[in-house]
């Protein structure tokens, strides 16, 4: 297998603050504990807790948490590096009940009521507010954008 | 750990043979824990031990303090299965019945709960991370010893999680991702042959070796019901003294080691820890949680005496507390 560049501090952290504060209100102090870091040929962003270093002499094959792949022309933020920090946001969030829960679950559209900014993504969670991930909001229309393995019923558990 | 190093699948039968099932029972397989027999003659009751060995295992979950407290954990677990009852000796934890599937729950999906197998809890939070430090997981997939690590770090620090096997590196990272463990990085090196550095960086290091599995028998799925060749096991043994080697080295002097095995061998388990240079290393007594009943390493087997301080070692067999079967040591760089 190649060897894996090594990770390096991601010199500009408002390309994944910045649309986040946009969208959802996470104020870019929610990741004042937290860096990002990038291999310099690839375009995937990492967060690591603030005190974390690779050893020297290490090439891992992945460090902290994937943010995003950063493919495509928008930023889209990996489900679980949403699940970890996005509690903090303020807007396009929206609370299913124990009832839609599980239908968006089972990747079935859940119909909603308009969230702050209407079309788009949403932030989504349960109905104590822990983080599911996040949902593609048309009309009131609401579709899960969790990992399709994720889904209920999917495989045997 | 469950898959071993090496390709043996340690029952000497080519894989792929379509006419053999090694699984499928025979007319001659009338005893079903045959492998486990040469252990009787350690154990209080070697009949309870036996029959426990037979019986599927109870599934227990754990509170993730990442992502939520536990009390919330307490009320969602209770919400969703009525019978769960909390694990007597760790708060946290509670064990479901075996037909039970937490993997459906969103509580399992927002990362709050995870599955671990209660025989394990305690050896990973015996290696005592601390927030800040620097810790590594020679043999880490699938995760769920690190990510108690990982808590104990409160998710502060550099914990290396490194595993050989590059099939497993994905279910470690998906482990440590839904459970949002971001002071991790994965490596994927050999861990006898880990790089040293000069002086050692690590505080922890966990060894939690590959071995031949024999606590596993009460797993409904991989775990290891079949009979261990000798050839296998001394191959395996091999590979596990050079882990524990090598370990002692990656630790700082005064740093903790802990080495583990799912097995009741003690070729895999006094016996490397008697193998392991007297001056590099002391076995520490433990003092287990209340409610956990642990019996002592042995000093002696197959007419082989070992150290004395093998005596501090843990041995967990599945009667004393209706868990696997577990071994570990902590052990103390000189």
């Amino acid at each position: 297998m190649r060897a894996s560049d090594a990770f390096e501090r991601l010199p500009d952290a408002e390309v994944v603050t910045a649309p986040l504060a946009y969208r959802f209100g996470i104020d870019p102090e929610t990741f004042a504990g937290h860096r990002f870091w990038h291999r310099p040929s690839a375009k995937a962003i990492w967060v690591a807790a603030a005190e974390a270093e690779v050893p020297e002499g290490l090439r891992p094959e992945a460090f902290g948490m994937l943010v995003s792949r950063m493919k495509g022309k928008v930023f889209k933020p990996s489900t679980v590096f949403i699940q970890r920090f996005g509690a903090a946001a303020t807007r396009n969030r929206y609370a299913l009940t124990d009832a839609q829960l599980d239908v968006f679950l089972r990747r079935a559209p859940v119909t909603v009521s308009p969230v702050d900014d209407g079309d788009g993504a949403v932030l989504v969670t349960d109905a104590r507010g822990h983080v599911l991930g996040l949902g593609r909001l048309t009309g009131a229309e609401l579709l899960s954008e969790l990992p399709k393995s994720w889904t209920l019923g999917h495989g045997d558990g | 750990m469950t898959a071993p190093h090496g390709g043996d699948d340690g029952r000497g039968r080519p894989s792929g043979d379509r006419a053999y099932d090694p699984r499928a029972p025979g007319p001659d397989a009338v005893d079903p824990v045959e492998h486990l027999r040469r252990y009787g003659p350690l154990v209080d009751d070697a009949g309870a031990f036996f029959a426990c060995a037979q019986r599927p295992l109870p599934r227990v979950v754990i509170a993730n303090p990442l992502k939520t407290t536990l009390a919330e954990a307490e009320a969602r677990v209770r919400a969703r299965c009525p019978e769960a009852e909390p694990v007597a000796w760790r708060p946290g934890a509670w064990r479901l019945p075996p037909e039970v599937l937490p993997g459906r729950w969103s509580e399992f999906i927002t990362g709050m709960l995870h599955a671990q197998e209660e025989a394990t809890i305690w050896p990973g939070e015996l290696v005592g991370a601390q927030p800040g430090e620097t810790v590594l997981d020679l043999c880490a997939a699938p995760g769920g010893k690190t990510a108690l690590m990982a808590w104990g770090m409160g998710d502060r620090g550099t914990l290396v999680a490194n595993d050989r096997e590059f099939g497993r590196l994905a279910g470690l990272r998906r482990t440590l991702d839904r459970l949002g463990v971001t002071c991790a990085a994965v490596t994927h090196l050999d861990a006898a042959r880990f790089p040293l550095a000069d002086p050692p960086v690590f505080d922890r290091v966990l060894a939690d070796v590959p071995c031949t599995c024999e606590g596993t028998t009460r797993k409904q799925k991989g775990g290891r019901k079949a009979p261990t060749r000798d050839a296998y096991r001394r191959s395996i043994v091999h590979v596990q003294k050079a882990i524990l080697r090598r370990a002692i080295q990656l630790v700082k002097p005064g740093g903790v080691v802990v080495y583990a095995t799912c097995t009741y061998a003690p070729e895999e388990n006094e016996a490397v820890l008697d193998a392991l240079d007297p001056s590099q290393a002391v076995i520490e007594p433990l003092t287990p949680p209340p409610g956990l009943r642990v019996a002592p390493g042995l000093t002696a087997w197959g007419g082989q005496y070992f150290r004395p301080d093998v005596a501090h070692a843990v041995r967990l067999w599945p009667h004393h507390n209706d868990t696997g079967g577990f071994f570990v040591a902590r052990l103390r760089r000189l």
